[in-house]
């Protein structure tokens, strides 16, 4: 099969891979590339050796001042050969760029297959955005980025625990600082406008036993006033915590949930934990993968991609962090009032 | 003033600036140990508000063990005894045992006689039973943290010196569960 054939192929992938409603239609997609019965690669044997070829032309002709055999571009009326040496470098430049998009596509688009997959499998649906102006409002910890913020991804799902049921939203949310940096060009002051961009992520469920509580260990830009501690040396040395009402945090901060937070600390990075005024709660990190499990195989292996993806996907990250959160429940709700 | 003049009070006053700080980094962990310590008596205390509740369910079913109903009341007394005040982890280990002696009994005869249950006090009274003794498990692990931190910060050096001088405080021994440890023979040379 030719490049042109597998282009082809692949884009039929790609639009089937996006129009899945099922596991099913996933898997329909990616059976038309294990029917293929060869790995899903491009062809890039030719632009490679055209890679080598030029890239030696170029490396050679470059250095023709020190080769005594050859004409040198450094003498009068040679300049074509340096001419000749960089249309040499640019053309390994755009064989190795085709060489690699054409792999990144394959890459990104059994990335796709997988997280639809995952999705679909742990009953994950995508939402809509939320609004980031009312998310500032709601949570310190969403009130980051001086230059710009807005939520990338918001995906909802539903968690069945032993004693709670809850419904979950999962974000990926960035955000831009802007700053100005002097620096000193010769003998000239200079400033210039730096902006860093910033991921997090989070869970944001609905928690009725506690409100007005930040539990951080990355600082957010607003506190409530009063400062509290758990009573464990360790915790205190990761978290800080701050509350409108001692006696609600302290309430919600029974040792097994101190002990629950705790752990949860060695499995999260940076993780911060904020209840609202209306008992919503965002617990976030800055740990990418929630969401995408282990993928182990590709379309460059489609008969392997194809059972890996034919079994039910665990995304044991957000399996665990959800448990957590089940605890966190348990811990705050009454034993003698009826379950929800 | 000369250099050195000046040179030697700087010294001074850094090494004042240490010992303070090492003599209040002991003082604070000591009070961490024993908030942690009073935590844990929280918790326990805490058995006291469903202990009675229990006590009228065993009693009103002929199908739990006798000896269930002494251990309760002997475990209502034994927590009167614990003092938030005074660390005693021996005491501790005595009730966790009584404890466990009742939880154990109560889920055999449950198991058993799996009518009892379906009866939602039952029902209700385990869960919160098991959440209570999670609560006090983790309240120990605190305690011990926190005893780790304190021990170690009297005794590594110069923290050795600063207490040996000035705070004079002993090591304070961990919470370890006497019967989870009998089950096997290794017994740690320190």
């Amino acid at each position: 099969m030719s490049n042109k054939q597998i282009k082809q192929l692949i884009s039929v992938i790609e639009a089937k891979i996006h129009a899945a409603r099922s596991s099913e239609d996933i898997l329909a997609a990616i059976a038309k590339a294990k029917a293929f019965r060869k790995p899903l690669v491009y062809d890039h044997s030719k632009h490679i050796l055209t890679i080598i070829i030029s890239t030696v032309i170029g490396v050679v002709l470059a250095l023709s001042p020190h080769i005594s055999f050859l004409p040198s571009w450094s003498e009068p009326g040679n300049k074509w050969l340096l001419y000749v040496a960089i249309g040499c470098f640019a053309l390994s430049m755009i064989m190795l760029t085709i060489v690699i998009s054409g792999r990144q596509k394959v890459s990104s688009i059994s990335a796709l297959a997988y997280k639809k997959d995952a999705m679909l499998d742990n009953n994950l649906k995508y939402k809509a955005p939320f609004n980031s102006e009312e998310m500032r409002i709601r949570f310190s910890e969403l009130n980051r980025g001086n230059h710009s913020r807005h939520f990338k991804e918001v995906v909802g799902g539903e968690y069945q625990g032993e004693e709670h049921t809850f419904s979950f939203e999962y974000y990926h949310f960035h955000y831009v600082d802007k700053r100005t940096v002097t620096y000193m060009q010769g003998k000239r002051m200079r400033t210039k406008t730096v902006y860093d961009k910033y991921d997090r992520y989070g869970i944001i469920v609905p928690f009725e036993y506690c409100n007005n509580l930040q539990i951080f260990s990355f600082s957010p830009s607003q506190l409530y006033n009063l400062k509290l501690s758990s009573g464990s040396i360790a915790f205190d040395k990761t978290f800080n915590i701050r509350a409108s009402d001692e006696l609600a945090a302290t309430k919600f901060l029974k040792p097994a949930v101190v002990v629950a937070i705790s752990d949860m600390a060695g499995f999260l990075s940076q993780m911060n934990i904020e209840i609202d005024a209306t008992g919503l709660m965002c617990l976030s990190f800055t740990d990418r993968n929630m969401i995408m499990g282990n993928q182990r195989y590709d379309l460059s292996d489609p008969a392997a991609f194809y059972d890996e993806l034919a079994g039910q996907t665990k995304l044991r990250k957000l399996d665990r962090t959800l448990r957590f959160l089940h605890q966190l429940f348990k811990h705050s709700d009454s034993n003698f009032k009826e379950i929800t | 003033m000369s250099t050195s003049s000046i040179i030697f009070i700087g010294i001074l006053v850094v090494l004042v600036i240490v010992v303070v700080s090492i003599y209040n980094g002991i003082v604070s962990r000591k009070n961490a140990v024993e908030r942690a310590w009073a935590g844990v008596i929280t918790q326990e205390r805490q058995k006291n508000n469903i202990l009675p509740e229990l006590e009228k369910v065993v009693s009103e079913h002929k199908e739990f063990e006798s000896d269930i109903l002494a251990n309760i009341t002997r475990l209502r007394s034994k927590l009167s005894d614990l003092s938030e005040r005074q660390i005693d982890t021996q005491s501790l280990g005595e009730i966790e045992t009584l404890m466990g002696k009742v939880q154990s009994g109560i889920s055999v005869t449950v198991e058993a006689y799996p009518d009892l249950k379906t009866a939602g006090l039952m029902n209700n009274l385990m869960r919160e039973i098991a959440e209570q003794q999670e609560n006090i498990g983790a309240a120990i692990r605190i305690f011990n943290q926190n005893v780790e931190a304190f021990n170690e910060g009297i005794e590594v050096f110069p923290n050795n010196m600063v207490n040996n001088t000035l705070n004079k405080q002993p090591r304070i021994s961990v919470f370890s569960d006497s019967k989870a440890s009998e089950g096997f023979d290794y017994k740690p040379n320190f």
